[in-house]
């Protein structure tokens, strides 16, 4: 019965979680709150670290930042002694919102068939309520590309998403961040069995879109539109490649073309580091990624190091859902070998934010940006700090999460010297 | 001997500012007075970080060594019949996998190998040292207990049910381990007898079996039982099995849902092996709980973390680490699951495990703290051998042009 009385237990739990709220909207007492948090240290990565400062937020923005503020006397303070102030981080590339159980397919909607299919956008199925999202905020990730599965060649459209928000206009940082295309083993079965296939298939769509947006008097066309907006400047085209001559590939596309590339993955990208910094093509670099597959067998821990000296813009990437919240921990494996702290830090927060061009709102710390950061208990690039305290546009979060529930469910009542939630 | 380094003994308090020395193989000292011996090779250990071997309870490396192509991989013999007690990982174990030496690069120094999961009976492991450049034979570390794998629920479920043939449900795959564990009670019965019988009144031997022949040495307590499950009722019918058929349960490895059974767990003094938070791409893996491994460790019970994949088994170290955030553990206590409490469930901690006098050399150097996320080993150990180096082994970490 103890197991029944849990499980009861657990469920009233969650029912008393859900408070109702609002989809999208903030009251006005919401809008006009002011927090300072006090005597806290300070990463606002575009300026240099402060060591015992104020963070001043008013409604959803930053309202001050530095070591002598005064707080307004109408604000709610909170003591952040001992804990450090960091802008939300950006994970560049997951299938949060996609997958939930990726073994169950009724909660998958990484993957369609089809091959060419830059029609899809991930916003169109991104689940709000997925149980992933907390987990990932409660480690500091508070943006997060949501991308549609990479055994395409032509993806579609990823979706920029802070990781908070009732709806999906609240949540979306933008809709539609950008196109995904995959060259190399990924998509290698998508209609056809070789790279020259892949390749013959991206050069194709990227003819007919160019085609399309000649005419004048061109119809509305799902297919093409997005890639239109490519061949315009208007949208980044993420190509996720590995080997060096898939990366070869996507650069002379680009120039043939015309259009601005993020390259994702690039196991061996330190090969080609000089061609990618002279075009300015970012790397969004996922720190433990591993010679899992043959076209991943070059990589290693220094790549991120190799690049960074090479002049190219980084970005890190979880490619995870489930394991995204281990993105945070993995960014010391980029450290330790060799790339400078204040360039990873730059990399989780402010290089994102300009490689998709949010910048304006999101990535440092900085007045008028949006008050999108937490609290840990240490510096947030190490394993042991937990991350104890969560803004996400200057609406506070408790860092909870379902598995926070089910610790209190069944561990809280035998041991209660067990921390279910990380205390300030 | 590495002289003047923070020294973490784990069975022991941190020494500041210690040394270990050892000579053929096995440690002779640990201390902070300790004088080297005149032929002895000393290595400056200021600013370093000494801590025994890290052991890895779970890992598949040699029977699917890299690359990790179709062609390379001998982990899953998934052919048709769910029952193969009578295979040996050993016997596909590629000890020039490359992989080895990128895990003793993380400072492993022993490693359980497993056959894979989509057998019910999987077959048999075997305890490794990572001695390097050896073969299979000469890895295998002596003395260490034989071990069964398991595996229940999903895998062997997706594995078999998928082409109609039991097992399709969990039912069918406690029906076919009571099967397979009966028939070789009865062929244990027959051989015990007939071994017993004086040799005058013997008849001809009872038929050789190799299935049963490896059961009935599961039953007679020879070879422990690793079983592949997350369920808390898996567990409850495995434990239940092991006492009507009275075999030894030896861990239960990806075991989530241990914190809904931790005060029996730790009771029965069965290992469990889990991961620090890594989760979620089966729903028999969705409710995890990454304070599990240091609630079991408050209980009592005996709890490791496993990598089950080369990139886990790099970075166990990490993977502690995670213990410390999440579940408020003390850092030695989150440095023995991966080492001493790791060694005590695999039956190798008399050897392995700690740094103390009598115990193998088998000992990792880290350039800053283990739990430091900033941290790379230096060095490390097996039996007094250097497997790993980051100055000497420089030209394989450098990329190929």
């Amino acid at each position: 019965m103890a197991g029944a009385d849990a499980v009861i237990a657990l469920l009233a739990s969650a029912v008393v979680i859900a408070v109702p709220l609002v989809p999208g909207g903030e009251s006005q007492a919401e809008a006009e709150r002011v927090v300072a948090i006090r005597d806290v240290r300070i990463l606002p990565v575009a300026t240099p670290p402060i060591e015992r400062g104020v963070l001043l937020i008013r409604g959803d923005r930053i309202a001050g930042v530095g070591a002598d503020i005064t707080i307004p006397p109408d604000a709610e303070v909170v003591d952040g002694a001992g804990l450090t102030a960091a802008p939300g981080f950006f994970d560049t590339y997951t299938g949060i919102g996609l997958i939930e159980v990726a073994g169950v397919p009724a909660s998958n909607d990484s993957q369609e068939p089809g091959g060419v299919t830059p029609q899809l956008r991930a916003a169109d199925a991104y689940f709000l309520d997925s149980e992933l999202i907390p987990l990932v905020r409660n480690a500091g990730t508070l943006v997060v590309l949501s991308v549609p599965g990479d055994r395409n060649v032509v993806a579609g459209q990823s979706a920029l998403m802070r990781a908070a928000g009732t709806t999906v206009e609240a949540a979306a940082v933008k809709e539609v961040a950008a196109v995904h295309a995959n060259l190399g083993e990924a998509s290698k079965g998508a209609g056809f069995r070789t790279r020259m296939g892949a390749a013959t298939a991206l050069r194709q769509i990227l003819q007919q879109a160019r085609g399309h947006a000649a005419r004048e008097d061109a119809p509305p066309n799902h297919r093409l539109d997005p890639v239109v907006r490519v061949l315009r400047g208007e949208l980044p085209l993420v190509v996720r490649a590995h080997r060096r001559d898939d990366i070869l590939i996507a650069l002379r596309l680009s120039e043939e073309f015309g259009f601005r590339m993020i390259l994702a993955g690039g196991a061996d990208a330190p090969l080609v580091a000089a061609e990618l910094a002279a075009r300015e093509v970012p790397v969004l670099v996922q720190p433990d990624l591993q010679p899992s597959t043959m076209e991943t067998a070059g990589v290693r821990y220094d790549n991120a190091a190799h690049l960074s000296r090479a002049g190219v813009r980084l970005a890190f990437q979880s490619n995870e859902t489930t394991l995204s919240r281990q993105l945070v921990p993995n960014i010391g494996l980029t450290v330790a070998y060799g790339l400078p702290y204040e360039e990873a830090l730059k990399a989780l927060t402010l290089y994102p934010a300009q490689i998709f061009g949010v910048d304006d709102m999101l990535g440092s710390l900085e007045v008028g940006k949006e008050a999108t950061f937490f609290l840990s208990r240490g510096d947030p690039l190490q394993v042991r700090t937990p991350v104890v305290s969560i803004y996400v546009k200057g609406r506070h979060y408790e860092p909870r999460s379902y598995q926070t529930r089910l610790c209190e469910t069944f561990i809280a009542p035998v041991q209660e010297s067990i921390p279910c939630q990380p205390t300030r | 001997m590495i002289r003047d380094a923070t020294i973490l003994p784990v069975s022991g308090a941190p020494l500041p500012r210690g040394s270990v020395s050892f000579r053929d193989g096995i440690i002779t000292a640990v201390g902070v007075d300790i004088t080297a011996d005149s032929d002895a090779q000393v290595i400056d250990g200021t600013d370093r970080y000494v801590l025994p071997g890290i052991v890895d309870v779970h890992s598949h490396l040699g029977v699917s060594p890299w690359p990790w192509v179709p062609g390379n991989s001998d982990v899953n013999e998934d052919g048709g019949d769910p029952l193969t007690p009578q295979l040996r990982a050993i016997d596909a174990f590629d000890s020039s996998d490359p992989a080895l030496r990128w895990v003793a690069a993380g400072g492993v120094t022993t490693i359980m190998l497993l056959p894979g999961s989509a057998n019910v009976v999987g077959g048999q492991g075997a305890v490794m040292k990572l001695r390097l450049g050896r073969s299979a034979d000469e890895m295998l570390f002596e003395g260490a207990p034989g071990v069964m794998k398991m595996a229940l629920g999903e895998n062997p479920k997706a594995t078999y049910g998928g082409r109609g043939q039991m097992p399709s449900t969990r039912m069918g795959v406690m029906a076919l381990l009571r099967d397979a564990l009966s028939q070789a009670q009865s062929y244990r019965a027959r051989w015990d007898a007939w071994n017993a019988a004086p040799e005058s009144e013997r008849g001809a031997a009872p038929a050789f079996d190799p299935k049963l022949d490896a059961l009935a040495d599961v039953l007679r307590g020879e070879i422990r039982v690793a079983a592949h499950t997350y369920r808390r009722d898996e567990f409850l019918a495995l434990l239940e099995l092991s006492d009507e058929f009275g075999f030894e349960l030896g861990s239960f490895h990806h075991a989530m849902d241990a914190y809904r059974l931790g005060p029996e767990l730790a009771r029965r003094g069965v290992g469990v092996a889990v991961y620090a938070d890594a989760f979620g791409r089966k729903l028999e893996h969705w409710e995890q709980v990454p304070q599990t491994a240091a609630y079991l460790n408050s209980l009592g019970a005996l709890v490791t973390l496993h990598s089950d994949f080369p990139f886990f088994a790099q970075r166990l170290h990490t993977e502690a680490a995670k213990l410390v955030r999440y579940g408020g553990i003390s850092e030695g206590d989150a440095l023995k699951t991966i080492t001493l409490s790791a060694a005590r469930l695999i039956g190798v901690d008399r050897w392995v495990g700690s740094l103390e006098a009598g115990k193998h050399a088998d000992i990792a150097v880290y350039d800053k703290h283990p739990f430091d996320s900033f941290a790379r080993v230096e060095k490390t150990f097996v039996d007094g051998q250097l497997v790993f180096d980051r100055g000497r082994d420089r030209a394989w970490l450098e990329r190929t042009p």
